[in-house]
């Protein structure tokens, strides 16, 4: 039980951290708010056993990341820092629920969490790295954007229904 | 084996498709950078972890065990492919894990496996704390796909149920039930008829066995005698525990040591070859009437393990008493005599004719120390009804014996062994 608590501490004190990264003097006073809105709901969340908190405090993040990306101000942690900082709160957030429920080794579940908040930060630069200087605007481009996602989505939803996992 | 979704799942996928269409709202790449990772993560974790077909299950338990004595069982995993590192949760309910052999042991109830791969076989020592039930699963085998998206699950379907018994005390000396049965056994009827106990001579009578002649005696005698000789019967021992005290309290470990004397007594006494019967009171009045074998003692046993500290119907209990405790049962009652209806009920025994003592346990060294004068006195006046309540069934010819906490076992036996003797000698 202590393990989980201090995962979920962990796991707060990381979201505090991206949150506040985005100086409010720098005009970005809605985007640590949105942080810190996350940062709530992840903590309410962990209290009182909700796994919607995990969710919410990672949408919280990405929505976050998408306002600032808006402001004429450096965004701040760079990308595959933010990248990092996501995944390792919600495998920490994660671990505390998986923790709470069943037994488990809780060396185990964090290091698999830092390995792969690691990957997923290695996979963002190299993401950054192929788009570089592109630049995707225009009807054609939001069309394709939304296909794609449209297609993400059925396909997760289909190995999702497929693998027997919707009950 | 069932799959669900871990948190992470959920979060990664949602979070992944809002940064898909915040890139394509604010026309940026950047959420969309942060939602395909998120995505490839979740796709990764989804397609690496299926659910394999699995069974759990437990061998080996014991139905019956001792506190404080580890004993064994196995646990058996069978997996059809393989599954990465997983945890069984065994639903251990009084008893503690002690060892775990071909895994780790893992908190107080569980252990762990680095993997599984078609079968896995597991020994698990565990030691019952306390007399009563405990009992063993049903198993919970939890795992994780290999990114921990999905939380994969194995509930095994069985849930075995064990009797602890408590340590049982070796008595040495044991009452003899006066009147004994038709069924042989161990004790020295006061009938005549065939068996090894020599009882008295008597002229020979027309049917009697040549055998039985003492050619001695009826040498002298000019006539034939035979020797008469006791048979080796068994007797009926009803076993009443009483445990009407107030739960929660210090005078809870009252009922721990009746149960404990009563669980001796029933081992003593069947090893002898008797009847063993019992009748627990407490919320409910139950009895089991007097049989024999290992089937019917673990049936005593039973019932004994699940007496719990409360209050006694005593219409319903006087009643339960008359009826399970006949003639020629030796009855034999362990109470507090914290109520003067018990009192009552063993009157109402010994004026159906039943061999009844009295084992009366010493509630006042259990008791807190009172503090002030009012309690004071009230704890006097209770102490002597108490006493008053004693001296009347011992006037009535009731063997009846203080059990000190500090005393083994055996000393109220003997004591009580000691009064029945002289009463015997005197009627």
């Amino acid at each position: 039980m202590a393990s989980a608590r201090l995962s979920a501490l962990a796991s707060v004190a990381i979201g505090v951290w991206l949150a506040v990264a985005l100086p409010v003097s720098q005009g970005a006073g809605i985007v640590t708010l949105i942080g810190l809105s996350g940062v709530a709901l992840l903590a309410l969340g962990l209290t009182f056993g909700l796994h919607g908190g995990v969710t919410a405090a990672a949408v919280a993040f990405v929505t976050r990341s998408a306002v600032a990306t808006t402001m004429s101000v450096e965004v701040q942690p760079p990308l595959w820092a933010q990248v990092l900082l996501i995944v390792l709160m919600v495998e920490l957030a994660s671990a505390s629920f998986a923790l709470r429920s069943r037994p488990g080794d809780p060396m185990l579940i964090v290091a698999r969490g830092l390995t792969t908040a690691l990957v997923a930060a290695v996979l963002a630069q190299v993401l950054v790295l192929l788009v570089e200087g592109v630049e995707a605007r225009g009807t054609l481009v939001s069309l394709a954007g939304v296909t794609a996602g449209v297609l993400a989505a059925g396909w997760v939803t289909r190995v999702w229904h497929r693998s027997g996992l919707s009950g | 084996m069932t799959g669900q979704p871990s948190p992470r799942l959920r979060a990664y996928v949602t979070a992944g498709v809002v940064g898909l269409i915040a890139a394509l709202a604010v026309g940026e790449p950047s959420p969309a950078l942060i939602g395909a990772v998120l995505l490839t993560l979740a796709i990764v974790g989804i397609v690496g972890g299926a659910a394999p077909s699995s069974e759990l299950s437990v061998l080996d338990v014991p139905t019956t065990a001792v506190e404080g004595r580890p004993f064994d069982f196995l646990v058996w995993i069978a997996v059809e492919g393989s599954i990465g590192r997983a945890y069984v949760d065994l639903g251990l309910v009084g008893l503690d894990l002690v060892d775990v052999v071909g895994a780790r042991k893992v908190g107080r109830s569980a252990f762990s496996l680095m993997s599984i791969g078609a079968l896995a076989e597991v020994t698990v020592k565990v030691e019952p704390v306390g007399w009563g039930r405990a009992s063993v699963g049903p198993l919970e085998l939890h795992a994780e796909s290999p990114l921990g998206m999905l939380d994969l699950r194995l509930q095994g379907s069985t849930r075995h149920d064990i009797v602890t018994l408590p340590e049982e005390a070796t008595l040495r000396k044991l009452m003899s039930p006066i009147e004994t049965n038709l069924h042989v056994g161990d004790l020295i009827s006061t009938h005549r008829g065939p068996g090894s106990e020599f009882a008295e001579l008597r002229p020979f009578r027309h049917g009697d066995d040549p055998r039985s002649v003492n050619w001695r005696v009826s040498s002298r005698h000019e006539a034939l005698w035979v020797n008469e000789r006791h048979p080796e019967k068994n007797g009926d021992v009803m076993l009443v525990v009483d445990s009407q005290v107030e739960a929660g309290t210090e005078l809870q470990s009252l009922v721990d040591r009746s149960v404990r004397l009563a669980a001796s007594l029933a081992r003593a006494y069947s090893k002898r070859h008797n009847r063993i019967g019992i009748v627990t009171l407490d919320g409910l009045c139950r009895w089991v009437y007097p049989g024999m074998g290992e089937h019917h003692r673990r049936r005593v046993l039973e019932q004994l393990m699940s007496v719990m500290p409360g209050e006694v119907i005593w219409e319903a209990a006087e009643r339960a008493v008359v009826r399970a405790a006949r003639r020629p049962s030796m009855v034999l009652v362990i109470t507090p005599l914290m109520d003067p209806s018990m009192a009552g009920l063993i009157h109402a025994l010994k004026r159906a004719g039943v061999d009844v003592s009295v084992i009366a346990l010493d509630v006042e060294s259990v008791l807190p120390l009172a503090a002030g004068q009012a309690r004071l006195l009230g704890r006097r006046i209770w102490a002597m009804e108490r006493e008053r309540l004693c001296d009347r069934l011992s006037g009535e010819g009731i063997p009846i014996v203080s059990w000190r906490s500090i005393d083994p076992p055996d000393v109220p036996l003997a004591q009580l062994e000691t009064w029945r003797g002289r009463w015997r000698r005197l009627g």
